[in-house]
Protein backbone atom coordinates (compact mmCIF):
# COMPACT_ATOMS: atom_id res chain seq x y z
CA UNK A 1 0.00 0.00 0.00
CA UNK A 2 1.02 3.64 -0.45
CA UNK A 3 0.26 6.92 1.26
CA UNK A 4 -0.76 9.62 -1.17
CA UNK A 5 -1.12 13.33 -0.49
CA UNK A 6 -4.52 14.54 -1.74
CA UNK A 7 -5.00 18.16 -0.70
CA UNK A 8 -4.10 20.71 1.94
CA UNK A 9 -0.97 20.09 3.89
CA UNK A 10 -2.30 17.37 6.10
CA UNK A 11 -4.84 15.25 4.24
CA UNK A 12 -3.60 11.95 2.90
CA UNK A 13 -5.20 8.82 1.55
CA UNK A 14 -4.17 5.23 1.18
CA UNK A 15 -3.81 3.60 -2.21
CA UNK A 16 -4.08 -0.14 -1.75
CA UNK A 17 -2.15 -2.68 -3.77
CA UNK A 18 -3.97 -3.57 -6.97
CA UNK A 19 -5.98 -0.32 -7.04
CA UNK A 20 -5.36 2.36 -9.65
CA UNK A 21 -6.72 5.19 -7.49
CA UNK A 22 -6.36 6.29 -3.91
CA UNK A 23 -9.32 5.61 -1.65
CA UNK A 24 -10.60 9.17 -1.73
CA UNK A 25 -10.92 9.30 -5.52
CA UNK A 26 -12.09 5.71 -5.71
CA UNK A 27 -14.96 6.36 -3.35
CA UNK A 28 -16.33 9.34 -5.27
CA UNK A 29 -16.01 7.40 -8.50
CA UNK A 30 -18.03 4.55 -7.02
CA UNK A 31 -20.69 6.81 -5.56
CA UNK A 32 -21.20 8.39 -8.96
CA UNK A 33 -21.32 5.06 -10.80
CA UNK A 34 -24.91 3.95 -11.46
CA UNK A 35 -23.84 0.43 -12.39
CA UNK A 36 -21.99 -0.09 -9.12
CA UNK A 37 -24.82 1.42 -7.09
CA UNK A 38 -27.54 -0.61 -8.80
CA UNK A 39 -25.67 -3.82 -8.03
CA UNK A 40 -24.97 -2.72 -4.47
CA UNK A 41 -28.52 -1.72 -3.58
CA UNK A 42 -29.96 -4.77 -5.27
CA UNK A 43 -27.74 -6.88 -3.04
CA UNK A 44 -28.68 -4.91 0.08
CA UNK A 45 -32.44 -4.58 -0.54
CA UNK A 46 -33.32 -5.82 2.91
CA UNK A 47 -31.24 -3.14 4.59
CA UNK A 48 -32.91 -0.50 2.41
CA UNK A 49 -36.35 -1.71 3.31
CA UNK A 50 -35.38 -2.11 6.94
CA UNK A 51 -37.40 0.92 7.92
CA UNK A 52 -34.81 3.43 9.04
CA UNK A 53 -34.02 4.78 5.59
CA UNK A 54 -37.55 4.80 4.24
CA UNK A 55 -36.60 4.37 0.60
CA UNK A 56 -38.95 3.29 -2.12
CA UNK A 57 -36.42 0.95 -3.76
CA UNK A 58 -33.20 0.72 -5.69
CA UNK A 59 -33.83 3.68 -8.00
CA UNK A 60 -34.65 5.96 -5.08
CA UNK A 61 -31.53 4.78 -3.21
CA UNK A 62 -29.37 5.44 -6.24
CA UNK A 63 -30.67 8.98 -6.64
CA UNK A 64 -30.20 9.66 -2.93
CA UNK A 65 -26.61 8.49 -3.15
CA UNK A 66 -26.02 10.85 -6.05
CA UNK A 67 -27.34 13.73 -3.96
CA UNK A 68 -25.42 12.75 -0.83
CA UNK A 69 -22.17 12.44 -2.80
CA UNK A 70 -22.73 15.82 -4.39
CA UNK A 71 -23.30 17.48 -1.01
CA UNK A 72 -20.23 15.87 0.46
CA UNK A 73 -18.07 16.78 -2.48
CA UNK A 74 -19.34 20.37 -2.37
CA UNK A 75 -18.39 20.60 1.29
CA UNK A 76 -14.90 19.17 0.76
CA UNK A 77 -14.28 21.26 -2.34
CA UNK A 78 -15.05 24.43 -0.34
CA UNK A 79 -12.57 23.31 2.24
CA UNK A 80 -9.91 22.54 -0.36
CA UNK A 81 -10.41 25.93 -2.02
CA UNK A 82 -10.64 28.00 1.14
CA UNK A 83 -8.02 30.50 2.31
CA UNK A 84 -6.94 28.06 4.97
CA UNK A 85 -6.71 25.18 2.59
CA UNK A 86 -3.16 24.55 3.66
CA UNK A 87 -4.04 23.68 7.21
CA UNK A 88 -7.67 22.70 6.67
CA UNK A 89 -9.08 23.78 10.04
CA UNK A 90 -12.55 22.82 8.83
CA UNK A 91 -11.61 19.14 8.81
CA UNK A 92 -11.97 19.03 12.56
CA UNK A 93 -15.60 20.03 12.20
CA UNK A 94 -16.53 17.36 9.74
CA UNK A 95 -14.73 14.35 11.19
CA UNK A 96 -16.20 12.63 14.18
CA UNK A 97 -15.20 9.72 16.37
CA UNK A 98 -16.19 6.32 14.98
CA UNK A 99 -16.78 4.66 18.29
CA UNK A 100 -18.29 6.13 21.41
CA UNK A 101 -15.27 5.27 23.44
CA UNK A 102 -11.55 5.78 23.40
CA UNK A 103 -10.62 5.35 19.83
CA UNK A 104 -8.54 6.90 17.18
CA UNK A 105 -10.75 6.24 14.20
CA UNK A 106 -12.90 8.92 12.74
CA UNK A 107 -15.72 9.00 10.26
CA UNK A 108 -16.36 11.86 7.95
CA UNK A 109 -19.61 13.37 9.03
CA UNK A 110 -21.45 15.23 6.33
CA UNK A 111 -23.61 17.26 8.56
CA UNK A 112 -25.21 16.90 11.95
CA UNK A 113 -28.57 17.83 10.54
CA UNK A 114 -28.78 15.45 7.60
CA UNK A 115 -28.86 11.69 7.63
CA UNK A 116 -26.65 10.15 4.97
CA UNK A 117 -25.40 6.63 4.45
CA UNK A 118 -22.07 7.66 2.93
CA UNK A 119 -19.03 7.21 5.17
CA UNK A 120 -15.35 8.07 4.77
CA UNK A 121 -13.04 6.53 7.35
CA UNK A 122 -9.79 8.10 8.46
CA UNK A 123 -7.04 7.85 11.01
CA UNK A 124 -5.93 11.04 12.71
CA UNK A 125 -2.47 11.53 14.09
CA UNK A 126 -1.37 14.39 16.29
CA UNK A 127 -3.61 17.39 15.93
CA UNK A 128 -4.27 17.68 12.29
CA UNK A 129 -2.85 14.93 10.14
CA UNK A 130 -5.51 12.75 8.55
CA UNK A 131 -5.11 9.54 6.61
CA UNK A 132 -8.15 8.31 4.73
CA UNK A 133 -8.33 4.54 4.86
CA UNK A 134 -11.54 3.87 3.00
CA UNK A 135 -15.28 4.41 2.97
CA UNK A 136 -18.60 2.71 2.47
CA UNK A 137 -22.33 2.99 2.03
CA UNK A 138 -23.38 2.14 5.56
CA UNK A 139 -26.97 0.97 5.79
CA UNK A 140 -26.76 -0.76 9.16
CA UNK A 141 -26.05 0.53 12.63
CA UNK A 142 -23.01 -1.66 13.22
CA UNK A 143 -20.16 -2.09 10.77
CA UNK A 144 -19.48 -5.65 11.89
CA UNK A 145 -22.78 -7.03 10.62
CA UNK A 146 -22.08 -6.55 6.90
CA UNK A 147 -19.11 -7.82 4.97
CA UNK A 148 -18.45 -4.60 3.08
CA UNK A 149 -18.33 -2.44 6.23
CA UNK A 150 -16.51 -5.14 8.14
CA UNK A 151 -13.91 -4.96 5.41
CA UNK A 152 -13.47 -1.26 6.23
CA UNK A 153 -12.71 -2.17 9.82
CA UNK A 154 -10.09 -4.57 8.56
CA UNK A 155 -8.56 -1.85 6.37
CA UNK A 156 -8.51 0.57 9.31
CA UNK A 157 -6.58 -1.95 11.40
CA UNK A 158 -4.27 -2.69 8.50
CA UNK A 159 -3.48 1.03 8.10
CA UNK A 160 -2.96 1.51 11.80
CA UNK A 161 -0.48 -1.36 11.79
CA UNK A 162 1.20 0.17 8.74
CA UNK A 163 1.64 3.53 10.49
CA UNK A 164 3.20 1.84 13.46
CA UNK A 165 5.43 -0.32 11.29
CA UNK A 166 6.63 2.71 9.29
CA UNK A 167 7.41 4.54 12.51
CA UNK A 168 5.06 7.41 11.69
CA UNK A 169 3.64 7.05 15.17
CA UNK A 170 5.38 5.30 18.03
CA UNK A 171 2.29 3.75 19.50
CA UNK A 172 -1.47 3.88 19.40
CA UNK A 173 -1.62 6.21 22.35
CA UNK A 174 -0.09 9.05 20.36
CA UNK A 175 -3.14 9.16 18.15
CA UNK A 176 -5.48 11.64 19.74
CA UNK A 177 -9.07 10.92 20.43
CA UNK A 178 -11.49 13.43 19.25
CA UNK A 179 -15.18 13.94 19.65
CA UNK A 180 -17.11 16.09 17.29
CA UNK B 1 5.93 21.31 11.03
CA UNK B 2 4.91 18.45 13.26
CA UNK B 3 6.97 15.32 13.64
CA UNK B 4 4.23 13.12 12.27
CA UNK B 5 3.60 15.34 9.29
CA UNK B 6 7.30 15.40 8.55
CA UNK B 7 7.46 11.61 8.61
CA UNK B 8 4.34 11.21 6.46
CA UNK B 9 5.73 13.58 3.87
CA UNK B 10 8.84 11.49 3.61
CA UNK B 11 6.87 8.26 3.38
CA UNK B 12 4.21 9.49 0.95
CA UNK B 13 4.92 8.04 -2.44
CA UNK B 14 3.52 10.93 -4.43
CA UNK B 15 0.66 13.34 -4.61
CA UNK B 16 -2.62 12.93 -6.38
CA UNK B 17 -4.55 16.16 -6.63
CA UNK B 18 -6.87 15.01 -9.39
CA UNK B 19 -9.82 14.58 -7.04
CA UNK B 20 -10.26 18.36 -6.83
CA UNK B 21 -10.28 18.74 -10.62
CA UNK B 22 -12.71 15.85 -10.94
CA UNK B 23 -14.94 17.34 -8.24
CA UNK B 24 -14.95 20.69 -9.98
CA UNK B 25 -16.03 19.09 -13.27
CA UNK B 26 -18.73 17.04 -11.55
CA UNK B 27 -20.15 20.00 -9.69
CA UNK B 28 -19.93 22.36 -12.65
CA UNK B 29 -21.96 19.97 -14.80
CA UNK B 30 -24.27 18.73 -12.10
CA UNK B 31 -27.52 19.69 -13.83
CA UNK B 32 -27.19 17.50 -16.91
CA UNK B 33 -25.10 14.94 -15.04
CA UNK B 34 -27.95 14.30 -12.67
CA UNK B 35 -30.26 13.72 -15.62
CA UNK B 36 -27.76 11.36 -17.22
CA UNK B 37 -27.40 9.52 -13.91
CA UNK B 38 -31.17 9.31 -13.55
CA UNK B 39 -31.55 7.86 -17.04
CA UNK B 40 -28.77 5.37 -16.44
CA UNK B 41 -30.34 4.33 -13.14
CA UNK B 42 -33.73 3.85 -14.75
CA UNK B 43 -32.29 1.80 -17.60
CA UNK B 44 -30.34 -0.44 -15.22
CA UNK B 45 -33.33 -1.06 -12.98
CA UNK B 46 -35.47 -1.84 -16.02
CA UNK B 47 -32.92 -4.27 -17.51
CA UNK B 48 -32.87 -6.14 -14.21
CA UNK B 49 -36.67 -6.19 -14.13
CA UNK B 50 -36.99 -7.49 -17.68
CA UNK B 51 -34.22 -10.06 -17.48
CA UNK B 52 -36.34 -12.91 -16.08
CA UNK B 53 -39.13 -12.06 -18.52
CA UNK B 54 -37.37 -11.70 -21.86
CA UNK B 55 -33.70 -12.29 -21.03
CA UNK B 56 -32.84 -8.59 -21.36
CA UNK B 57 -29.18 -7.71 -20.87
CA UNK B 58 -27.01 -4.75 -21.76
CA UNK B 59 -25.76 -6.73 -24.76
CA UNK B 60 -29.32 -7.43 -25.98
CA UNK B 61 -30.22 -3.80 -25.51
CA UNK B 62 -27.21 -2.80 -27.62
CA UNK B 63 -28.34 -5.15 -30.41
CA UNK B 64 -31.86 -3.77 -30.37
CA UNK B 65 -30.54 -0.21 -30.37
CA UNK B 66 -28.16 -1.02 -33.22
CA UNK B 67 -25.14 0.19 -31.24
CA UNK B 68 -21.99 -1.36 -29.86
CA UNK B 69 -22.21 -2.85 -26.33
CA UNK B 70 -19.48 -0.43 -25.27
CA UNK B 71 -21.86 2.43 -25.94
CA UNK B 72 -24.49 0.98 -23.62
CA UNK B 73 -21.79 0.51 -21.04
CA UNK B 74 -20.94 4.20 -21.30
CA UNK B 75 -24.58 5.19 -20.99
CA UNK B 76 -25.13 3.14 -17.84
CA UNK B 77 -22.11 4.82 -16.26
CA UNK B 78 -24.21 7.98 -16.22
CA UNK B 79 -21.69 10.22 -17.91
CA UNK B 80 -23.20 10.56 -21.35
CA UNK B 81 -24.88 13.75 -22.50
CA UNK B 82 -27.57 11.88 -24.41
CA UNK B 83 -29.43 13.19 -27.41
CA UNK B 84 -33.21 13.27 -27.45
CA UNK B 85 -33.14 10.76 -30.28
CA UNK B 86 -31.16 8.28 -28.21
CA UNK B 87 -33.40 8.79 -25.20
CA UNK B 88 -36.48 8.21 -27.34
CA UNK B 89 -34.96 4.98 -28.65
CA UNK B 90 -34.29 3.69 -25.15
CA UNK B 91 -37.87 4.53 -24.19
CA UNK B 92 -39.27 2.69 -27.17
CA UNK B 93 -37.17 -0.44 -26.79
CA UNK B 94 -37.52 -0.78 -23.04
CA UNK B 95 -41.11 0.43 -22.95
CA UNK B 96 -40.45 3.03 -20.29
CA UNK B 97 -40.60 6.79 -19.93
CA UNK B 98 -37.31 8.49 -19.24
CA UNK B 99 -38.37 12.06 -19.71
CA UNK B 100 -41.77 13.23 -18.58
CA UNK B 101 -42.79 16.79 -19.32
CA UNK B 102 -46.02 17.89 -17.71
CA UNK B 103 -48.36 20.64 -18.75
CA UNK B 104 -47.77 23.91 -17.02
CA UNK B 105 -50.23 24.62 -14.28
CA UNK B 106 -51.05 27.68 -12.39
CA UNK B 107 -51.92 26.78 -8.90
CA UNK B 108 -52.73 28.84 -5.91
CA UNK B 109 -53.09 27.89 -2.31
CA UNK B 110 -56.05 28.79 -0.24
CA UNK B 111 -55.13 29.29 3.35
CA UNK B 112 -57.47 29.00 6.25
CA UNK B 113 -56.77 31.71 8.73
CA UNK B 114 -57.97 32.08 12.25
CA UNK B 115 -59.51 35.40 13.10
CA UNK B 116 -59.59 36.78 16.58
CA UNK B 117 -63.00 36.89 18.22
CA UNK B 118 -63.26 40.63 17.98
CA UNK B 119 -62.91 40.43 14.22
CA UNK B 120 -65.88 38.14 13.74
CA UNK B 121 -68.89 39.84 12.28
CA UNK B 122 -72.32 38.32 12.62
CA UNK B 123 -74.22 40.35 10.05
CA UNK B 124 -73.27 42.14 6.94
CA UNK B 125 -74.96 44.06 4.24
CA UNK B 126 -75.49 42.32 0.99
CA UNK B 127 -74.39 44.06 -2.12
CA UNK B 128 -77.02 45.15 -4.57
CA UNK B 129 -78.87 42.68 -6.79
CA UNK B 130 -76.57 43.29 -9.69
CA UNK B 131 -73.78 41.76 -7.65
CA UNK B 132 -75.19 38.27 -7.37
CA UNK B 133 -74.29 35.31 -9.53
CA UNK B 134 -76.47 32.26 -10.16
CA UNK B 135 -75.51 28.79 -11.27
CA UNK B 136 -77.87 25.87 -11.63
CA UNK B 137 -77.72 22.23 -12.56
CA UNK B 138 -80.10 19.27 -12.36
CA UNK B 139 -78.94 15.74 -11.67
CA UNK B 140 -80.98 12.65 -12.27
CA UNK B 141 -80.68 9.48 -10.23
CA UNK B 142 -82.16 6.06 -10.28
CA UNK B 143 -83.98 5.59 -7.01
CA UNK B 144 -83.52 1.81 -7.04
CA UNK B 145 -79.78 2.27 -6.81
CA UNK B 146 -80.22 4.50 -3.82
CA UNK B 147 -78.66 7.47 -5.57
CA UNK B 148 -75.34 5.76 -6.02
CA UNK B 149 -75.26 5.78 -9.79
CA UNK B 150 -76.19 8.96 -11.52
CA UNK B 151 -77.67 8.95 -14.98
CA UNK B 152 -75.42 11.85 -15.87
CA UNK B 153 -71.99 10.33 -15.38
CA UNK B 154 -70.03 13.50 -14.91
CA UNK B 155 -71.90 14.30 -11.73
CA UNK B 156 -69.80 11.99 -9.62
CA UNK B 157 -66.29 13.19 -10.22
CA UNK B 158 -65.17 13.98 -6.68
CA UNK B 159 -63.87 17.39 -5.82
CA UNK B 160 -60.10 16.92 -5.73
CA UNK B 161 -57.67 19.81 -6.04
CA UNK B 162 -57.64 23.37 -7.21
CA UNK B 163 -55.90 23.97 -10.49
CA UNK B 164 -57.16 26.99 -12.23
CA UNK B 165 -55.67 28.87 -15.12
CA UNK B 166 -58.22 31.62 -15.15
CA UNK B 167 -56.86 33.45 -12.16
CA UNK B 168 -56.90 37.12 -12.91
CA UNK B 169 -54.01 39.31 -12.01
CA UNK B 170 -51.14 38.04 -9.92
CA UNK B 171 -53.00 36.84 -6.88
CA UNK B 172 -51.40 33.66 -5.69
CA UNK B 173 -53.12 33.06 -2.39
CA UNK B 174 -56.46 34.08 -0.93
CA UNK B 175 -56.98 33.77 2.79
CA UNK B 176 -60.48 33.27 4.11
CA UNK B 177 -62.27 32.33 7.29
CA UNK B 178 -65.69 30.82 7.79
CA UNK B 179 -67.63 33.39 9.70
CA UNK B 180 -71.23 32.18 9.79
CA UNK B 181 -73.50 29.32 8.73
CA UNK B 182 -77.22 29.79 8.27
CA UNK B 183 -79.99 27.39 7.43
CA UNK B 184 -81.92 29.58 5.05
CA UNK B 185 -84.82 27.20 4.43
CA UNK B 186 -85.93 23.63 4.86
CA UNK B 187 -89.21 22.41 3.44
CA UNK B 188 -90.94 19.09 2.81
CA UNK B 189 -93.87 19.05 0.40
CA UNK B 190 -95.58 15.78 1.19
CA UNK B 191 -98.12 15.99 -1.62
CA UNK B 192 -95.27 15.76 -4.10
CA UNK B 193 -93.55 12.87 -2.36
CA UNK B 194 -92.54 10.22 -4.95
CA UNK B 195 -94.61 7.05 -4.96
CA UNK B 196 -93.62 4.80 -7.81
CA UNK B 197 -91.36 7.00 -9.81
CA UNK B 198 -87.81 5.76 -10.34
CA UNK B 199 -86.28 8.94 -11.50
CA UNK B 200 -85.56 11.58 -8.86
CA UNK B 201 -84.14 14.87 -9.93
CA UNK B 202 -81.80 16.83 -7.66
CA UNK B 203 -81.27 20.47 -8.43
CA UNK B 204 -78.27 22.37 -7.14
CA UNK B 205 -78.31 26.12 -7.22
CA UNK B 206 -75.53 28.46 -6.13
CA UNK B 207 -75.94 32.11 -5.37
CA UNK B 208 -73.10 34.42 -4.40
CA UNK B 209 -73.08 37.73 -2.64
CA UNK B 210 -70.35 40.14 -1.68
CA UNK B 211 -70.02 42.95 0.82
CA UNK B 212 -67.37 45.57 0.19
CA UNK B 213 -67.50 47.13 3.62
CA UNK B 214 -67.24 43.81 5.45
CA UNK B 215 -64.90 42.20 2.93
CA UNK B 216 -67.11 39.13 2.92
CA UNK B 217 -68.41 36.64 0.41
CA UNK B 218 -71.62 34.73 0.90
CA UNK B 219 -72.42 31.42 -0.75
CA UNK B 220 -76.00 30.18 -0.79
CA UNK B 221 -76.64 26.60 -1.83
CA UNK B 222 -80.13 25.43 -2.58
CA UNK B 223 -80.78 21.75 -3.05
CA UNK B 224 -84.15 20.60 -4.34
CA UNK B 225 -85.41 17.04 -4.74
CA UNK B 226 -88.12 16.65 -7.36
CA UNK B 227 -90.13 14.20 -9.33
CA UNK B 228 -91.43 15.28 -12.73
CA UNK B 229 -90.35 18.80 -11.85
CA UNK B 230 -92.44 18.82 -8.67
CA UNK B 231 -90.30 19.60 -5.65
CA UNK B 232 -90.86 17.48 -2.59
CA UNK B 233 -87.81 18.43 -0.50
CA UNK B 234 -85.92 21.72 -0.37
CA UNK B 235 -82.95 22.71 1.72
CA UNK B 236 -80.99 25.92 1.49
CA UNK B 237 -77.95 26.82 3.54
CA UNK B 238 -75.46 29.60 3.39
CA UNK B 239 -71.87 30.04 4.45
CA UNK B 240 -70.36 33.44 4.91
CA UNK B 241 -66.64 33.92 4.49
CA UNK B 242 -64.46 36.74 5.62
CA UNK B 243 -61.67 37.38 3.15
CA UNK B 244 -58.22 38.37 4.39
CA UNK B 245 -58.08 42.16 3.94
CA UNK B 246 -54.92 42.29 1.87
CA UNK B 247 -56.16 39.54 -0.43
CA UNK B 248 -59.49 41.34 -0.77
CA UNK B 249 -57.59 44.42 -1.91
CA UNK B 250 -55.84 42.34 -4.56
CA UNK B 251 -59.21 41.31 -5.96
CA UNK B 252 -60.75 44.77 -5.76
CA UNK B 253 -60.59 47.36 -8.50
CA UNK B 254 -61.16 50.62 -6.65
CA UNK B 255 -61.42 52.66 -9.81
CA UNK B 256 -64.39 50.72 -11.16
CA UNK B 257 -65.66 49.67 -7.74
CA UNK B 258 -65.58 46.05 -8.85
CA UNK B 259 -64.54 42.85 -7.11
CA UNK B 260 -63.28 40.07 -9.36
CA UNK B 261 -63.59 36.69 -7.73
CA UNK B 262 -61.88 33.90 -9.66
CA UNK B 263 -63.71 30.69 -10.46
CA UNK B 264 -61.34 28.66 -8.33
CA UNK B 265 -62.26 30.54 -5.17
CA UNK B 266 -65.97 30.32 -5.96
CA UNK B 267 -65.68 26.58 -6.49
CA UNK B 268 -63.79 26.11 -3.24
CA UNK B 269 -66.21 28.14 -1.15
CA UNK B 270 -69.18 26.52 -2.86
CA UNK B 271 -67.78 23.08 -2.13
CA UNK B 272 -67.55 23.92 1.56
CA UNK B 273 -71.12 25.20 1.44
CA UNK B 274 -72.38 22.07 -0.35
CA UNK B 275 -70.86 19.98 2.43
CA UNK B 276 -72.53 22.16 5.02
CA UNK B 277 -75.86 21.86 3.23
CA UNK B 278 -75.46 18.11 3.04
CA UNK B 279 -74.96 17.99 6.79
CA UNK B 280 -77.94 20.19 7.51
CA UNK B 281 -80.17 18.02 5.27
CA UNK B 282 -78.95 14.92 7.04
CA UNK B 283 -79.60 16.42 10.46
CA UNK B 284 -83.06 17.63 9.48
CA UNK B 285 -84.23 14.36 7.92
CA UNK B 286 -82.74 11.94 10.38
CA UNK B 287 -85.23 9.31 11.64
CA UNK B 288 -87.83 10.38 9.07
CA UNK B 289 -89.00 8.80 5.83
CA UNK B 290 -86.93 11.42 4.02
CA UNK B 291 -83.65 10.25 5.51
CA UNK B 292 -82.81 8.23 2.43
CA UNK B 293 -82.43 11.41 0.43
CA UNK B 294 -78.97 12.83 0.75
CA UNK B 295 -77.06 15.36 -1.26
CA UNK B 296 -74.62 13.32 -3.37
CA UNK B 297 -71.05 14.28 -4.24
CA UNK B 298 -71.13 16.89 -6.95
CA UNK B 299 -68.47 18.30 -9.18
CA UNK B 300 -68.90 21.93 -8.29
CA UNK B 301 -66.38 22.88 -10.93
CA UNK B 302 -68.77 21.65 -13.60
CA UNK B 303 -71.59 23.78 -12.28
CA UNK B 304 -69.76 27.05 -11.68
CA UNK B 305 -68.58 27.94 -15.11
CA UNK B 306 -66.68 31.12 -14.54
CA UNK B 307 -65.58 33.70 -12.01
CA UNK B 308 -67.77 36.63 -11.02
CA UNK B 309 -67.23 40.34 -11.20
CA UNK B 310 -69.24 41.98 -8.43
CA UNK B 311 -70.15 45.54 -9.26
CA UNK B 312 -70.66 47.52 -6.11
CA UNK B 313 -72.80 50.62 -6.21
CA UNK B 314 -71.24 53.68 -4.66
CA UNK B 315 -73.05 53.19 -1.36
CA UNK B 316 -71.60 49.68 -0.74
Amino acid sequence: MEIVHIFGECLYAIKYDGETKNEFRRLFDLWNDPEYLEDFFNEHQKDLNGGFWNTSGTFDAMMRTFDYAEQLEEQLKKLAESKNSKHLPGLEAIFKNLHNSQSSVYTLNLSKAKATWLRIYALRMEKDVYLITGGAIKLTLLMEVRSHTNEELRKIKMCRDYLLKQGIVDHDGLIEELEI
Amino acid sequence: MSKVLDKIKKIASNEDYSWLDEARVRLRNKAWRKRSFQIAARILVEIRRQKPINGMTQKMLAEKMGVAPQYINKVVKGKENLTLETIAKFEEILGITLINITEPEVQYDLEIQDFADDQKISNYQEASDSSKGYFYKIFKFNQEDNFKYPIEDDSFIPYAKLNRNDLLGKVKAIGFALNKITTEQFAVIEDNFPQDENEIGIGINFRFTASKSQKMLGVFTTCTFQVEEKQFLVVEASCHFKIKPQDWENLLNNENNELTVPKGLLVHLATITVGTTRGILHAKTGNTSFSKYHLPIVNVGNIIEEGIVFKFDNKA
